[in-house]
């Protein structure tokens, strides 16, 4: 699903991935964890091609990013769902604008769009919010719809970037749930946090970043490792 | 044809979306549309009156005197057979005498104790098809075998090349005027769209992000910010285009009214007769500045 050969990301001389070789299978549900500057959001980057690798590979179902000509980066970026700590919404949109704007931007027909949308919103349980502002939404629920978004597309490969990093404990928990239920059916998983909670209701691998580096890969692991 | 209809809508979206801004463009280009009108309206007015000042003017040809008859006819027919004579017409030294009267308000007595003094030879009145087809003429005639019938040729030259390259003068002066107006509007519209183009790229930073993350094709993102301001100078041209017909319809007889003064004219048939030029200047020229700039800002600005 995604291999990490012996890659290493530089900025100027700034390295902010050393080395890193590491590799996800297809379901698998992998928590990122380090300190801000750890490598974690370049790692992320890397993956969705916002970033090319300094040196090393990175092969997402066994398209090597490098080879990758422009033309062909939008129909990539398809195939992977991002999620972001600040939701990034369109406030001044609706939940069903919201999700039904990444087809739009597709190209996807309107019929195709409604019938999609709706199923994505039964899936994260807010159709019933399906017509309000994202704007009054909750930060639990505001997340939801950016999952629903980065679902639209179906994607083998689902990103999140401290998707708990802005809601409160008990929405923080549902999110999780929504997550391994995404996984369960099928849908590859990176969750990038710093979340000692999140990471025990995982129980699922975890992998340390700590200056660019990769200092633990830990199967079912529920406690958060200290870096 | 889907894609072109999302990127429509994408286009409106933000002209609403950047209110102000969008106000700005409009105006700037309806401004800049209506000057390019006023000055070809102007220009095309300014040499409809040149040419005819220069239509009506006549050159004068002397004859030396004590010409015959059969001279002066051969000097009539040399006349008529140059291309650039529209018509001509002799004034025999009689006229010329009774005209001489006329001027000094003389009677016969004090003509005939003053006529020597002036050159009382036949003459001819020339016009010709175009102001500046005196050039040629002059050459003609200069290099013909009855250069020696004709009297003070140079005088006659300088004093027609003086009038008629004065109006010339003015025509340049009209021309260049106008261009370098237009051209400074073009610069300031070309400026303002790049800046509104900036600014709407600034301040839907958010939604292109969203836009490259689920995967929108690069001409997806980028077609919308053109077409924002393609639709602008669309209504500005139709805006335009319309003020100008209401107030050539509404004012039809004043502004005829005054033109007439120098030239015959009809403001209304005259705008319906540079309707095309009109339509042209203001929709090409509109799109050609606003699809350049617009294209140059996405170029700087739009970071995909």
């Amino acid at each position: 699903m995604l291999v990490f050969d012996q890659v290493s990301k530089y900025y100027g001389v700034q390295a902010a991935l050393k080395n890193v070789s590491v590799e996800v299978m297809p379901k698998d549900f992998v928590v990122l964890i380090g300190h801000t500057g750890a490598g974690k959001s370049t790692f992320l980057k890397l993956i969705i091609r916002d970033e090319l690798p300094s040196k090393g590979r990175v092969f997402i179902d066994g398209i090597d990013t490098i080879s990758l000509s422009e033309k062909d980066i939008p129909s990539f970026r398809r195939k992977i769902g991002v999620v972001f700590q600040d939701f990034k919404l369109l406030l001044k949109k609706t939940v069903f604008e919201n999700v039904a704007f990444a087809l739009e931007v597709c190209g996807v027909k309107g019929r195709v769009i409604k019938k999609k949308v709706d199923e994505i919103l039964e899936k994260v349980a807010l159709e019933h919010k399906k017509n309000s502002c994202v704007f009054d939404l909750s930060g639990g629920e505001k997340q939801r719809v950016a999952i629903a978004r980065a679902l639209v597309h179906d994607p083998i490969l689902l990103l999140a970037d401290e998707p708990t990093g802005n809601i409160d404990p008990k929405s923080s928990e549902e999110i999780i749930n929504l997550l391994l239920k995404i996984n369960n059916s099928g849908t590859t998983i990176i969750l990038a946090t710093h979340n000692k909670d999140v990471v025990k209701q995982v129980s699922g691998r975890v992998i340390a970043l700590k200056n660019g580096e990769i200092v633990a890969d830990k199967k079912n692991c529920s406690e958060y490792i200290t870096i | 044809m889907r894609n072109l209809k999302r990127e429509i809508k994408f286009g409106i979206q933000g002209i609403v979306q950047n209110g102000w801004i969008s106000l700005a463009v409009f105006l700037v280009l309806s401004v800049t549309i209506s000057i390019w009108i006023v000055t070809f309206f102007s220009f095309k007015i300014g040499e409809l009156t040149l040419k005819d000042i220069g239509k009506k003017y006549d050159t004068e040809i002397t004859l030396v005197p004590g010409l015959s008859e059969e001279e002066i006819l051969k000097v009539e027919n040399l006349i008529k057979s140059i291309d650039e004579v529209e018509s001509y017409e002799i004034i025999p030294r009689e006229k010329a005498i009774e005209e001489l009267k006329d001027i000094l308000k003389i009677d016969d007595e004090e003509l005939n104790a003053q006529i020597d003094k002036f050159n009382l030879s036949p003459s001819f009145k020339v016009r010709f098809k175009d102001p500046q087809d005196y050039k040629s003429f002059f050459k003609k005639i200069e290099s013909s075998s009855l250069r020696g019938n004709f009297s003070s040729l140079e005088a006659n030259k300088e004093k027609t090349t003086k009038n008629l390259s004065e109006l010339e003068k003015w025509f340049r002066f009209l021309k260049i005027s106008g261009l370098l107006l237009s051209g400074f509007f073009v610069i300031l519209s070309f400026l303002i769209v790049l800046q509104a183009v900036k600014t709407s790229i600034e301040s839907r930073k958010e939604e292109i992000e969203i836009m490259k993350l689920v995967g929108a094709e690069k001409n997806f993102i980028k077609n919308p910010f053109l077409i924002e301001v393609i639709i602008s100078s669309i209504i500005a041209s139709f805006f335009v285009d319309l003020l100008f017909f209401g107030v050539v319809y509404s004012f039809n007889s004043e502004i005829s009214g005054f033109i007439s003064r120098v030239l015959e004219f009809n403001a209304m048939n005259f705008y319906i007769q540079n309707i095309t030029y009109m339509l042209l200047i203001s929709f090409l020229g509109s799109l050609f500045v606003t699809f350049f700039s617009a294209n140059l800002s996405i170029k700087k600005y739009l970071k995909i």
